[in-house]
């Protein structure tokens, strides 16, 4: 069976990202320490807490080098909200911070870096149509996003990633008339500023393209 | 009108494992069983779930640990819960056992750093602030407290600034003269609210689809809270899903 470790911040949110993966013939195993990772196929970094936090936590466990050794020998991560921020240079949910530096880029507040038009909220928060640029149209992750690219998924965010590279951009979400990035893909790195795990169907068919 | 798309969120009131409903929060009556509600309501489209543990707050603790972890290994959206909230350890506990948000009401009022501490460790969006909203005289509502039993004299418009200066990432308003009883939602309240910064979620009255359209034809409203209608199965979330799509509202 698949083995997917989920990366623990220690704000107690596994449960949710655990069922959505075995509830798709996945076996998730919560990674406290480096060492955890070694015996998993896929590595997810979930979407809850706040940035310092789990940057805090993640240099106490180690995990913080863990996963950028994992992502540099090639193993597929996911990030999944505040998991897709993490894998940037830079935060500042609750202070400035340094993330993983995985990709080059920043975490900004949307409300100060989004030129909205009048009437938004923040965080972003409700079902979304992802606008999806996917160019590779024969693998198998493209055809999944190209059957699910009408529905819409769940948001729950401040802060949003601006990475220095364009072309990483692959999902794009339109508020208020501002673009917000929705996912990124680098190789073996994939992140997702929605929920896929509370997304429903749609939502576990591409937890499923990404652990395939 | 808007451009947020507005959710459909059952609520779900919960008393010893029953679904229970009450009328202005008060006359508690049993009608049916949460898990199959829940799951019904999931399977026919809902945006998220809402449960309150009633009598959470008499007794200083929520009980709903054992009914989410059963509950969200079926539904696969948001969770938000609510009740006898105190402490971290108690957002912690919920947290662990499924919730995806909580919503605090008497804790909050009593101690509003409490908002700041839970929002700096589970990030804001997933800290909301209930609010039981109540009218007092001509334009002025205050804020309630344990299930609309305690008066605190506080202003409503004064009491959401607060909440969304110390860092909660969303607002449930109640009111708690409308709940339960099939009148619309409360307009009145509605112009009456200065506009929030986080996502606003009306609760209380609703009795037909017609009622959102009202709502957020002209108010920045991002969700509605239901539940008499769906627990007395007088109307389903797609029958309001159609409404709604019929007169271009934003929905899922």
């Amino acid at each position: 069976m698949i083995k997917v470790g989920v990366i623990d911040y220690g704000a107690g949110n596994q449960k949710n990202i655990f069922r959505a993966i075995k509830s798709i013939g996945c076996e998730p195993i919560l990674a406290k320490k480096t060492v955890d990772l070694k015996r998993t196929d896929f590595i997810i970094l979930p979407g809850m807490g706040s940035f310092s936090h789990a940057v805090m936590h993640l240099k106490k466990s180690g995990l913080f080098e863990g996963i950028i050794d994992a992502a540099n020998d090639g193993k597929k991560i996911l990030g999944i909200c505040l998991g897709l921020q993490l894998f940037f240079e830079n935060g500042d949910e609750s202070g400035a911070n340094v993330g993983l530096g995985l990709l080059k880029g920043q975490t900004v507040p949307l409300a100060d870096y989004c030129d909205f038009e009048n009437g938004y909220k923040i965080p972003i928060m409700g079902w979304y149509n992802v606008q999806w640029k996917i160019t590779d149209n024969g693998s198998e992750f493209s055809k999944t996003i190209n059957s699910i690219s009408r529905e819409s998924m769940y948001f729950a965010h401040s802060y949003g990633v601006v990475p220095n590279d364009k072309y990483i951009e692959i999902g794009v979400l339109n508020y208020f008339n501002s673009p917000i990035v929705a996912a990124i893909k680098k190789k073996n790195i994939l992140g997702a500023q929605f929920h896929p795990e509370k997304s429903g169907i749609v939502g576990l068919k591409f937890l499923k393209a990404f652990l395939s | 009108l808007l451009r947020t798309n507005i959710r459909l969120i059952p609520r779900l009131d919960i008393k010893s494992k029953k679904l229970i409903k009450s009328i202005k929060l008060e006359g508690l009556r049993v009608v049916g069983d949460p898990f199959k509600a829940a799951l019904k309501y999931y399977e026919n489209g809902a945006d998220e779930l809402f449960f309150h543990d009633s009598v959470a707050s008499l007794y200083n603790q929520n009980h709903l640990g054992d009914f989410l972890e059963s509950i969200t290994d079926k539904v696969f959206i948001p969770v938000t819960v609510s009740g006898g909230i105190r402490t971290v350890s108690d957002a912690k506990y919920l947290f662990k056992r499924g919730a995806d948000k909580i919503a605090v009401n008497t804790a909050f009022v009593a101690r509003p750093k409490f908002i700041t501490e839970l929002s700096n460790i589970f990030g804001s969006q997933s800290i909301v602030g209930s609010v039981e909203a109540k009218f007092i005289t001509k334009n002025r509502w205050e804020i309630v407290t344990e299930s609309g039993r305690e008066r605190t004299g506080i202003e409503l418009n004064s009491w959401i600034s607060i909440l969304q200066e110390m860092g909660v990432g969303e607002i449930v308003l109640t009111s708690v003269d409308y709940e339960g009883t099939r009148k619309g939602f409360d307009l009145k309240l509605a112009s009456y609210l200065n506009i929030t910064s986080v996502p606003l979620i009306f609760c209380g009255g609703f009795t037909e689809p017609e009622n959102i359209l009202e709502l957020v034809s002209k108010y920045n409203v991002q969700g509605v809270c239901i539940s008499d209608y769906l627990h007395y199965e007088r109307g389903s979330i797609s029958e309001i899903k159609k409404f709604g799509k019929n007169n271009f509202l934003n929905m899922r």
